[in-house]
């Protein structure tokens, strides 16, 4: 089966600031990738270049063999870092929004969920906090049977309690034939779910590994060994 | 999926144009009311000549708002954050862009539909007196040619309607290019563009006049060279316009 993400010696100048340096990266079907870096490391430049957001400086990036565009765009659910949805709607509006444009949008899963952390789809999401825009969002795009989920940092602003219900919501939604790449800085929270991680520092990825291979080879945790690489 | 953003479209612009709408209506019926109650005499009929200026105000207000509106719902829902919602549904571009343009025009149009109707409701005798009036000028300048050039006329003014809201689209595009200061970018682009597009147009319709020297004294050229020279300069433009819109959404997409 073709990799789900390919990278080929992609590159992404800002005025005076390279954001991505030479990414060689291939990403396969049915892995739960970890995108962990500091502050403005490339994370988000690499997640909005795979949604089509920023295009690259040079280099290729490949969504299931794919330039990303309208037929890329219909299998990569999205969550961004920051609240997308017009504030004017109600859960309710933003769920048949999706529902409208995404065919692989499974509206029950949706409803439980909400459900499950009380939310209520009457609800205005102008009138809601951060960490609750941030958790609708999150299980709307969550409610999609996608090949590639990108969440750059999903649980930042959501407290402890629901992080640990979203974590498993990631973990259970998705298939074998789908990939998840989860970009965040905090580390301990999701390292039990990760099946890889990626390491990036400065557009550079300098370390990209299997969870278990550095756990047995290594024998500490990626929280401890992302400290020691990234030590300020 | 074009009919689906044009649904979604109509749905987040009727809940701020509706209201708008519905005042310039309750205006006009409150104006005929007044107008129609001969009751305020001595300084009392300062009450009726306010509420006529105040809804010939709501008039001009309800077309400023309806553009201004268009413009910055374009802005918002595409280059500020809802548009990482847009820009990542799997549709094209121009989609996105045709879906804009196309329901920006329609509110316009009922939004003109509605002053003129409503202004003929209140002032009833006074606009069927100034319609008279401009279609006997047109009818004794151009006789049989009046209904062309009334045709000529309506097309100008709609294609230059598009061209209108397709240079705001245009501006936001190339502003959002920049990684700083994109507003300030598209206003700058928004001018620059507009001076070149009026320069050219002024050169052009230079070089027709000195071939055809009596083109400005002639009342008659109007339907045979003027009209016609803008409709084929605003079709080109429109097509410029939507072109390096879509092309820059399409393939340039910078969102911060």
């Amino acid at each position: 089966m073709r990799a789900i993400l390919e990278c080929r010696t992609l590159n992404k100048k800002y005025a005076n600031l390279v954001a991505l340096n030479n990414v060689n990266l291939t990403i396969e079907r049915g892995k739960i990738i970890g995108l962990l870096g500091p502050n403005g490391s490339g994370k988000t430049t690499l997640i909005k270049l795979i949604n089509g957001l920023l295009v690259p400086s040079s280099g290729e990036i490949l969504i299931d063999g794919k330039k990303p565009g309208p037929e890329t765009k219909r299998i990569v659910s999205y969550l961004p870092e920051r609240t997308y949805l017009p504030d004017w709607m109600k859960v309710a509006d933003a769920i048949s929004f999706f529902e409208d444009f995404y065919s692989d949008f499974d509206k029950g899963k949706c409803m439980d969920m909400l459900k499950r952390l009380n939310l209520n789809p009457g609800m205005r999401l102008k009138n809601l906090s951060k960490g609750t825009k941030e958790k609708v969002q999150l299980i709307l795009v969550m409610s999609r049977q996608a090949d590639l989920y990108c969440l750059d940092e999903p649980i930042g602003g959501v407290d402890p309690a629901a992080r640990d219900y979203i974590l498993n919501t990631i973990i259970s939604n998705y298939n074998e034939n789908a990939s998840v790449i989860i970009s965040t800085h905090l580390i301990a929270d999701i390292e039990k779910v990760l099946d890889e991680f990626i390491f990036i520092k400065d557009g550079n990825i300098t370390v990209h590994a299997s969870v278990d291979d550095v756990r047995s080879r290594e024998g500490k945790s990626i929280d401890t060994l992302f400290r020691e690489v990234f030590r300020c | 999926m074009l009919g689906k953003l044009i649904k979604h479209e109509f749905k987040a612009t009727t809940r701020l144009l509706l209201p708008i709408y519905l005042i310039l209506i309750a205006l006009a019926l409150i104006c005929k009311l007044v107008h129609s109650l001969d009751i305020f005499k001595g300084i009392l009929s300062l009450i009726p000549a306010t509420i006529k200026i105040v809804y010939v105000i709501s008039i001009f207000a309800s077309l400023v708002i309806t553009v201004i509106f268009a413009v910055m719902r374009f802005y918002k829902n595409l280059v500020s954050d809802e548009g990482y919602l847009m820009f990542t549904l799997p549709v094209k571009a121009s989609n996105l862009i045709n879906s804009k343009l196309l329901v920006s025009v329609c509110w316009l149009l009922l939004n003109a539909a509605l002053v003129f109707l409503t202004y003929l409701f209140v002032f009833p005798g006074q606009t069927k007196d100034i319609i008279k009036a401009l279609l006997s000028i047109v009818e004794t300048e151009f006789g049989s040619r009046s209904s062309f050039l009334i045709t000529e006329f309506a097309i100008v003014m709609l294609i230059s309607l598009v061209d209108t809201i397709l240079l705001f689209y245009v501006s936001i595009a190339v502003g959002q290019l920049f990684n700083r200061h994109k507003i300030a970018f598209s206003a700058a682009a928004y001018i620059g563009i507009y001076s070149v597009y009026q320069f050219i147009a002024a050169i052009i319709l230079l070089i027709i006049s000195f071939i055809n020297n009596d083109l400005m004294f002639n009342i008659a050229s109007l339907s045979r060279i003027i009209f016609p020279f803008f409709i084929f300069f605003y079709l080109a433009l429109a097509v410029v316009l939507y072109t390096a819109t879509n092309y820059i959404f399409s393939k340039r997409l910078n969102l911060e």
